[in-house]
């Protein structure tokens, strides 16, 4: 079992082959990266103690690791306690802090979340064709009982937070109960590989440390995470959903649909980039003479954010409400729309003010395609 | 559905600080505009080929629905295969040239929702989730209704099938093109990750009483409307590319300062390597396990596909481009400008495209190997290690060679990859 990817150990040279050569390039050894950045340069020169962009950010992300880590782990818990349908509530809020913890962290698409497709055995997502519903479907006619193993070798369509969501809310589990030996055993199965990869991640993390800090192109790595994040938020996760991209709005679009979280989860998105993005930007900034910009970022995150959780209607419901005519939705959509555009204008600030200011440049990136 | 005609603004995203190409390069040596003049060349010999290719399968065609035998409907799927060899070559001019971008949708989008167009199994057809026009069957109908929009469809010509593209929003709305032929030709593969691939009767086609599974008229209609509409748009895409004055891509593409024209080729080369091709048509697949997500999934030519995707980079790195006929045509490629700069990095690029055409070569003789061949589908299904390596290779390979590809837009004065859409809107 040593030659798919899925499956091969997580040893720190497996980490680093795969930073620098994962898919989101835009990290070192990359041509544009050097020699642009006279920021760089600057943050080089820094006294051993003194803080650097990345000394704050390892910090900070490894912050956001364990707190992944151990909502999983409380998660995964609760499962193996129970799963009765009685039980289904607190399982529904255990799933959605955990989901929201990996929300916080998913900007980081470096390192060792690259190694294995990490990040989509935690969400596999888009899903256009529903992969996750017909496998997790198939998964329940199936007449032999699940074990963990089956879930760690499976495909990523059947590992993560939106495989949980299938069993905690689709129509597929009306008719049968969540108590179930199937559908408890698989559940079971779901919360321990998250588990065991968030684990693998905070781990790798740790020993990614002394590679991270000592190469400079990871500051424009890191910042590059934070800008695709921002890109995917605002045109996959709210403009495609809400019909803002040319199309007609599709709920399905949004990520977490079947729930109705899907703003829930944004909001945790933007929260994460408050917590463990946000400092290490604003030290790179400062350094580089920009302080600037790094309250203008500081404050539209807060906007950003303040708007995201004062939202209590999800995607779903603020279209379903628009076909029925309802009066009330229009005012949900608003409120939608006024979020996407707070997000854009966080976008811009960091594309078109910010990294220019600091020498950065776009890359290739894994969604240059269609 | 005329926005293929729509030129996009060709905005220069180079930023007003790009690093100024040295000027001390000797007079005999490969210059910045001899490259994108032989771009150009080759996105014109390119395209023609896929224009010859594609009128072939048009005879092979007419051929079939002449007499519908399984003997003429094999030599139209090998006509098929043949066409797909220049055009996906040529797709390393998609990204970065908005014109060829705005375009192929036409000619090759996917994957697509099938029930659109004909009839599919009951069972296990995974459509679009929230797409109104994914059981539409245009080829059982003489109207249909998609998210409230009522389409007259009696009359199956070229111009009707390119309106139902995207129709509702819908991506995997795909009523024309490569695979739509392709959907017709071979029907819906129902082998999963076992071997075969579609199935479809020749008598699918028949006329009168012989006709199996309904509509054979329309269907027959269908696949030849499908057919003209290919060749209509690959007509269209040559003249672009032609070397004559006057008012074609060729010429705008070769009036901007050669930079930019650096920049869109290496945007192509880059989007193509990595995001494309190791990205959505392998890595998606094979980590998801998906068969719904292969590129060519009627017909099993995936490994083709691919591999032809990957000899597109190549040409244009090495400016040389081997014909359907078997010539060559040769020139200065990125290769000979990049060596100028660095040659250290123009041999280290020169190397890393060909490992990862040696990892695609694998994929494609694993594929067409006569003795128990394993097909792409079968290479991603769980469990199948030895196959997940093949693909995995091959994905690395194209990742290591991007980040080359990077360093070179570096080396050449190339300071900003973003594509000339990439710009905010709202």
């Amino acid at each position: 079992m040593t030659t798919s990817p899925r499956h091969s150990g997580s040893a720190l040279a497996a980490a680093l082959l795969l930073a620098t050569a994962g898919l989101t390039l835009g990290g070192p050894g990359t041509a544009l990266a050097q020699g642009s950045s006279d920021a760089n340069a600057e943050t080089a020169h820094d006294a051993e103690n003194e803080s650097t962009p990345r000394s704050v950010w390892h910090q900070d992300i490894g912050l956001g690791y364990r707190q992944l880590a151990s909502r999983t782990q409380a998660l995964a818990e609760r499962l193996k306690a129970s799963c009765g349908e009685a039980d289904r509530p607190a399982l529904r809020s255990e799933w959605l802090a955990a989901y929201q913890a990996w929300q916080a962290v998913r900007f980081v698409d470096f390192g060792p979340i690259e190694v294995d497709s990490r990040a989509w055995q935690l969400q596999f997502w888009p899903d256009a064709k529903n992969l996750v519903g017909t496998r997790v479907g198939a998964r329940l006619r199936q007449d032999a009982p699940v074990s963990a193993d089956d879930i760690a070798e499976a495909g990523v369509a059947e590992q993560g937070f939106p495989a949980l969501e299938v069993l905690l809310y689709d129509d597929v589990m009306a008719s049968r109960s969540l108590g179930d030996p199937l559908p408890c055993a698989l559940a079971g199965a779901i919360g321990r590989h998250l588990v065991a990869v968030s684990d693998a991640v905070v781990a790798d993390w740790q020993a990614f440390a002394p590679h991270y800090l000592a190469t400079d192109s990871y500051n424009e790595a890191t910042l590059h995470g934070a800008m695709q994040s921002l890109e995917i938020l605002e045109d996959k996760r709210l403009g495609e959903p809400l019909g803002l991209m040319g199309a007609a709005p599709n709920a399905y679009r949004a990520e977490a649909w079947r729930s109705g979280q899907s703003v829930a989860l944004a909001a945790a998105s933007v929260a994460g980039l408050q917590q463990y993005f946000e400092p290490g930007l604003a030290t790179w900034l400062d350094q580089a003479g920009h302080a600037e910009l790094g309250d203008a970022f500081a404050r539209q995150l807060e906007d950003t954010l303040d708007q995201a959780e004062a939202i209590d209607t999800g995607i779903v419901d603020a279209l379903a409400d628009h076909s029925d005519g309802d009066s009330s939705s229009p005012a949900a959509q608003q409120e939608l729309a006024t979020l996407y555009l707070e997000v854009a204008q966080l976008r811009a600030l960091l594309d078109d003010q910010i990294a220019p200011a600091l020498g950065v440049v776009k890359g290739f990136n894994s969604s240059d395609g269609d | 559905m005329i926005s293929r005609l729509v030129r996009r603004p060709l905005a220069l995203a180079i930023a007003a600080s790009a690093v100024v190409v040295s000027s001390h390069v000797a007079a005999e040596d490969v210059t910045a505009e001899a490259v994108v003049s032989h771009y150009t060349d080759l996105a014109h010999t390119t395209y023609s080929d896929a224009l010859k290719t594609a009128k072939a399968l048009d005879e092979a065609i007419d051929s079939l629905l002449a007499a519908p035998t399984p003997e003429t409907l094999a030599a139209a799927k090998k006509a098929w295969r043949e066409a797909r060899v220049p055009y996906q070559q040529s797709e390393v001019f998609r990204f970065g040239n908005a014109i060829v971008d705005d375009w192929e949708g036409q000619l090759n989008a996917w994957p697509l929702d099938e029930g659109m167009i004909d009839y599919v199994a009951q069972d296990g057809y995974q459509h679009e989730l929230g797409n109104a026009g994914a059981t539409a069957n245009i080829i059982a109908s003489e109207r249909i209704n998609i998210g409230g929009e009522e389409i007259d469809v009696s009359t199956l010509s070229p111009e009707l099938l390119a309106e139902f593209n995207e129709i509702g929003g819908s991506e995997a709305n795909v009523a024309t093109g490569y695979h739509a032929i392709e959907f017709l030709l071979w029907g819906q593969d129902q082998h999963g990750y076992e071997a075969g691939a579609g199935e479809r009767p020749a008598s699918d086609f028949a006329q009168g009483e012989d006709c199996s599974n309904g509509h054979c008229d329309r269907r027959r209609a269908y696949l030849k409307a499908a057919s003209q509409l290919l060749i209509n748009d690959l007509e269209w895409m040559v003249a672009q590319w032609a070397p004559v004055d006057g008012d074609n891509y060729r010429s705008e593409l070769t009036a901007q300062p050669a930079e930019e024209g650096l920049r869109r080729i290496l945007f192509g080369m880059g989007s193509l390597s990595l995001g494309e091709l190791a990205g959505e048509r392998m890595k998606v697949a094979l980590e998801a396990n998906s068969y719904e997500d292969e590129h060519d999934c009627f017909s099993d030519n995936t490994h083709n596909s691919h591999y032809y995707n990957g000899q597109g980079i190549q040409n244009v790195y090495t400016g040389s481009y081997q014909r359907i006929d078997g010539t060559t045509l040769e020139g200065p490629g990125v290769e000979a400008l990049l060596a100028q700069r660095d040659s250290e990095l123009a041999q280290t690029l020169e190397q890393q495209i060909e490992a990862s055409m040696d990892a695609l070569g694998t994929l494609k003789e694993t594929a067409e190997r006569s003795d128990s061949p394993m097909t792409f589908d079968m290479m991603i299904a769980p469990s199948n290690d030895q196959g997940a390596a093949i693909v995995n290779d091959a994905i690395l390979a194209l990742v290591t060679q991007t980040g080359s590809i990077e360093q070179a837009a570096g080396k050449l004065g190339v300071t900003s990859l973003q594509p000339d859409d990439a710009g905010h809107t709202f």
